[in-house]
């Protein structure tokens, strides 16, 4: 058989084979038969290389036409199987996505990571503090000597350290105001900064009280500060966590270390200001102790109370993520229980 | 502290018009907040009570009474607050019992008035006394004592009623106790005193502890007929020191404590003294009135300078309001051209209000913070200095959860000492709680981890798999860094940041586990998070292995250098102690040394991409498992320059290998500034064969 007719069969052969070809693997087999790289075509084609000029010429044609047929057949006939096959199986488009497992930040981090945010934006720094705190910082540069009866107002923790006067000196921050008097001394005036951070009470614990919570400390310190810009930054800050229009109120309150001193109550998230429970029935939420600092306290952290007015507040963060997520257990947040902290 | 509503009308004139609820919202508004409102029984006259928290009027010794509130009311109703009039007492001069009253020390107590009455007869006090007392939560005992405890209710005055027949030679020494002297208190306890303590005194014993208690032996009882009354002022930090080094609070000293005005010792002997004649008509003077006392009244003059006053409220209030507002609180006023002189009243002058800016509270309250309009702060731009540290934490926290999959735990800085104990720390390195709110928290957390096993113990029971982190302070017992006070090489005890996770899995099944997945599980996240922090991590041996670690599963964690932390797994034996059922593996690391060294780090900078192409060759052999990956990859990435890059891509142990060995699979990256040939390549890497053989005794195997 000569070679154009060796070709012609061969073609033949292949288109042949394609009609009965229903399945995918058979078409791939007939694919590399055919067409692969020591495929029976290719050979042929291959072979073209070697004949004389004239033979080459002609028969070279005709091999590349055949090999071009061959090929948009093969295609043709894949393309129509894989057409019947989708066709003939049904996709339950409804079956789920795969869920990719993810790890949980804890809930105080989170809202914790919003107000930093928030702040952040209005130029206030984020600082740490010690946990562990002197008695200096935590009540007495603070406008609270020893004997003071405002130290009843907050529980204290004592370390077992005593010092020359034999007096125990070393306590677990009751506040994270502690850091008030270390920011003015380590970065002057003017002064804006935030702390959050955990603080500790030496309570029983139940469901509302943990003698363990975190507190979010902002100072702001500048000349011609007023009672009017605390309220204006307050107000901002509760509009950014409760992304609306808060409704609030101000009453006085008292903290040696600000003068005057206030609190901020925000309306009951839960009543909506009917009265419930979680309000004690008054419709109001209290928040947000703050006050304007005061002049001794200035001058513990080396400010001039003359030139400059300034103002602080202690947001109670841990009470305000009960409050966004409705959480009615506050011992939750330190129970390490995962079935919790999945949630969010 | 209770309220009653009747009493406080006794002096000021409520409008009809305003309901319990609107006063109390008042009070609330203007004062201090009003905790309940309840309203009493038609039996005790349909009053209404008022709780106020005592702690939130620790500053405002003049609150602790229904005068110092009715003042308030008066004030921010603006009415007519009734005023006392203090009639002197009708002294007995001629025929008088003679009594004597000595103070010591007037800087411990200022003030000690007394007076003699005679022919008192005990019986129940008037029934609108009794339903007064009822109605603010107070037991009625007797006339003489309820009329004590009415007039501290009254005007805030604590009083001590004497029985005069048990006083000896009806001499009064207001001394210092003496170490270890004994007195039978009113509650039947026999309280040691010592030297810090005042106690007032007959020649023989003590008779009362000064202004906390009255003892037994001089108490008034059925058959008393005659009386001293002491009304008295005491150095409140005394009092205070006492009360809680005696663990004894009464009433009494809780008003002492808060810097009473001593003016009030005669408004209260006055009221006293006729209540008594109210009652027991019989009963008169016999004694001179005794009035000790060296004190000046430090009565506090403060010049406000009004257009100061209206810039740190931040609006302008009138003067006209001001001056009423301060007046009817008490406070004298003369102006000044601008300038307002202001006396304080003797109630208020004691501690309460000393300086401009408690005169802008009293102002500003009273107005109404909700009548300030807000205005946000005009303050120049300042350089933001944002807090390296702390983004960095956030950025870990994000990578630990989002990224590999922990969730994170909050736990409390305690722990007990069981825990330290069972997991051998060294014991004396942890802080101690002097007043621990339960058994299982007197030590404060030297480590992270320890509490994380807690959470797994939590845990174990519902969930499977467990994967846990937390970051946070850890504290030891040895001066840190920061400050302490304002004097020069005070330090606080150390305390740093760190971050640790626990993996726990499965069912442990025999006490020699070999399943090492976890720990590599470990290894794994801690190469990607400093990865992800732009530095690698290496793990390197511990010289010394903690006595709760798998003694052969346990390695520092070393970036950039530096040792920051390790990885271990708990020893079969440690979990069994701790009742934990799963396999556990857990890292710690300090993240302040691992903040600085990730600060000090130089920026990153782009790298030039390479103009050749890398080759890149497999390697793998077998090698006694006892030679250490960070030897065998040291001795190839210093084996030749053109080595850029060395990874281990496949651990194999088995039978197959015969025992001991290990198979290690290997890419090793070749490359340079020019065009690399595969000969060249070849010829490296059979050297470094040779050299493997030599330095590591490697087999290549046939697969
Ligand atoms: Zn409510």
């Amino acid at each position: 058989m000569n070679m154009k007719d060796k070709l012609l069969q061969l073609k033949d052969q292949v288109l042949k084979q394609l009609v009965n070809t229903k399945d995918v693997s058979v078409l791939r087999n007939l694919e590399i038969k055919y067409l692969g790289r020591k495929g029976e075509l290719t050979k042929i084609l291959r072979s073209v290389v070697d004949m004389g000029d004239v033979e080459k010429k002609d028969i070279g044609k005709l091999a590349n036409n055949i090999k071009t047929e061959v090929i948009n057949k093969f295609a043709e006939v894949k393309n129509s199987i894989l057409t019947k096959t989708v066709n003939q199986s049904f996709v339950d488009v409804t079956l789920p996505g795969k869920i990719i497992d993810h790890g949980h930040l804890h809930p105080v981090t989170q809202v914790q990571n919003e107000l930093e945010d928030l702040f952040i934006s209005m130029g206030f720094m984020v600082l740490d503090g010690p946990e562990v705190e002197s008695d200096y910082y935590n009540f007495e540069a603070l406008n609270m000597p020893p004997y003071h009866p405002a130290r009843d107002m907050q529980d204290t923790f004592y370390l077992d350290h005593k010092n020359k006067e034999k007096k125990y000196d070393l306590v677990m921050r009751t506040h994270t105001s502690n850091v008030q008097v270390r920011a003015m001394q380590k970065y002057g005036v003017p002064l804006r900064c935030i702390v959050p951070g955990v603080v500790f009470r030496s309570e029983a614990t139940d469901a509302c009280h943990d003698h363990t919570f975190y507190q979010l400390e902002g100072l702001m310190i500048d000349k011609d500060i007023s009672i009017t810009n605390l309220i204006a930054v307050t107000k901002k800050v509760l509009n950014g966590i409760f992304k609306k229009e808060m409704e609030i109120r101000i009453r006085p309150g008292y903290f040696p270390f600000v003068e005057p001193a206030i609190e901020i109550d925000i309306k009951c998230t839960i009543c909506n200001g009917k009265k419930c429970s979680a309000c004690k029935n008054s419709g109001w939420l209290e928040l947000l102790p703050a006050g304007m600092v005061h002049p001794n306290v200035l001058k513990y952290g080396g400010i001039d109370s003359k030139k400059y007015s300034g103002f602080a507040f202690g947001l109670g963060l841990t009470r305000l993520v009960m409050m966004k997520y409705g959480i009615n257990d506050i011992r939750l947040f330190n129970s390490g229980d995962l079935r919790f902290l999945k949630q969010f | 502290m209770y309220l009653s509503l009747n009493w406080l009308k006794d002096f000021v004139n409520i409008p009809e018009s305003i309901t319990p609820e609107e006063l109390g919202l008042k009070l609330t508004m203007h004062t201090v907040e009003i905790d309940k409102i309840k309203k009493q029984a038609e039996k005790l006259d349909n009053d209404v009570i008022f709780e106020v928290d005592n702690k939130s009027i620790t500053n405002r010794p003049d609150l602790w009474s229904h005068y110092g509130m009715a003042r308030e009311i008066a004030t921010f109703l603006n009415v007519k607050l009734k005023q006392i009039k203090s009639t002197p007492l009708p002294f007995l001069v001629k025929g008088a019992t003679k009594i004597n009253v000595k103070i010591e020390d007037f800087k411990l107590c200022q003030r000690y008035m007394a007076v003699a009455l005679d022919e008192i007869k005990i019986e129940d006090s008037p029934e609108w006394m009794q339903k007064r007392l009822i109605s603010v939560g107070m037991r009625p005992i007797n006339n003489i004592v309820d009329i004590t405890n009415y007039v501290m209710l009254e005007f805030g005055q604590p009083t001590h009623i004497f029985d005069l027949s048990k006083i000896f030679n009806k001499s009064i020494i207001i001394r210092n106790a003496k170490n270890n002297e004994i007195i039978k208190t009113l509650d039947k306890q026999d309280r040691k005193l010592d030297n810090s303590m005042l106690v007032i005194a007959d020649k023989e014993k003590p008779i009362a502890i000064a202004g906390i208690m009255g003892g037994v032996d001089s108490e008034v009882d059925n058959s008393t007929t005659s009386i001293l009354i002491e009304s008295a002022n005491f150095n409140p930090i005394l009092i205070r020191k006492t009360s809680q080094k005696l663990g004894l609070r009464s009433e009494a000293s809780i008003r002492f404590e808060k810097f009473l005005d001593p003016n009030l010792c005669e408004i209260a002997l006055v009221r006293i003294v006729e209540l008594i004649k109210e009652f027991c008509p019989k009963a008169k003077i016999i004694s001179e009135l005794k009035d000790e006392k060296k004190y000046s009244l430090n009565h506090n003059i403060i010049k406000l300078d009004l257009e100061w006053v209206n810039k740190i409220i931040g609006k302008k209030i009138k003067e006209k309001e001001i001056i009423k507002i301060l007046q009817n609180l008490g406070f004298g006023i003369k102006k000044n051209k601008n300038i307002l002189i202001v006396t304080v009243p003797s109630w208020r002058a004691t501690r309460d209000i000393t300086i401009a800016e408690d005169i802008v509270e009293e102002i500003v309250r009273i107005h109404g913070y909700n009548n300030i309009q807000s205005i946000m702060p005009k303050t120049e731009m300042g350089n933001l200095s944002n807090n390296q540290e702390h983004l960095l934490e956030r950025k870990i926290k994000n990578i630990l959860s989002l990224g590999a999959g922990l969730s994170e735990a909050h736990n409390y800085s305690f722990v007990s000492e069981e825990q330290i104990n069972k997991l051998g720390f060294e014991k004396s390195l942890a802080l101690k709680l002097v007043n621990p709110t339960v058994a299982h928290q007197t030590m404060l957390r030297t480590n992270l981890f320890m509490n994380l096993l807690e959470n797994v113990k939590c845990n174990q029971a519902m969930e499977e798999v467990i994967k846990i982190f937390e970051i946070g302070n850890i504290y030891i017992n040895k001066p840190g860094n920061i400050e302490k006070d304002n004097k020069i090489n005070n330090k606080l005890p150390y305390q740093e940041k760190h971050l640790a996770f626990v993996l726990a899995n499965q069912q442990i099944k025999t006490s020699i586990s070999n399943n090492n997945d976890l720990f590599q599980q470990a290894k794994n996240i801690i190469v990607y998070l400093l990865n992800y922090l732009n530095c690698t991590a290496n793990f390197v041996q511990a010289s010394l292995i903690p006595n709760w670690a798998d003694n052969k599963i346990y390695v520092n964690i070393e970036a950039l250098g530096k040792i920051i932390g390790w990885v271990g797994k708990l020893s079969f034996k440690t979990s069994s102690s701790l009742n934990i059922k799963k396999e556990i593996v857990t890292a710690e690391i300090n993240l302040q040394e691992l903040f600085s060294l990730l600060i000090n780090q130089p920026t990153l900078k782009y790298q030039e991409l390479p103009k050749f192409p890398p080759i890149i060759r497999d390697l793998a052999f077998v090698v006694d498992e006892k030679i250490l990956y960070n030897d065998i990859k040291q001795e190839i990435i210093n084996f030749n320059a053109l080595i850029k890059q060395v990874e281990l891509f496949d651990v194999y142990q088995g039978n197959k290998l015969g025992s001991s060995k290990k198979n290690l699979a290997w890419h090793l990256t070749y490359q340079t500034n020019r065009t690399l040939t595969s000969l060249e390549v070849d010829k490296i890497q059979a050297d470094l064969v040779e050299q493997l053989k030599k330095v590591f005794f490697i087999q290549i195997r046939d697969f």
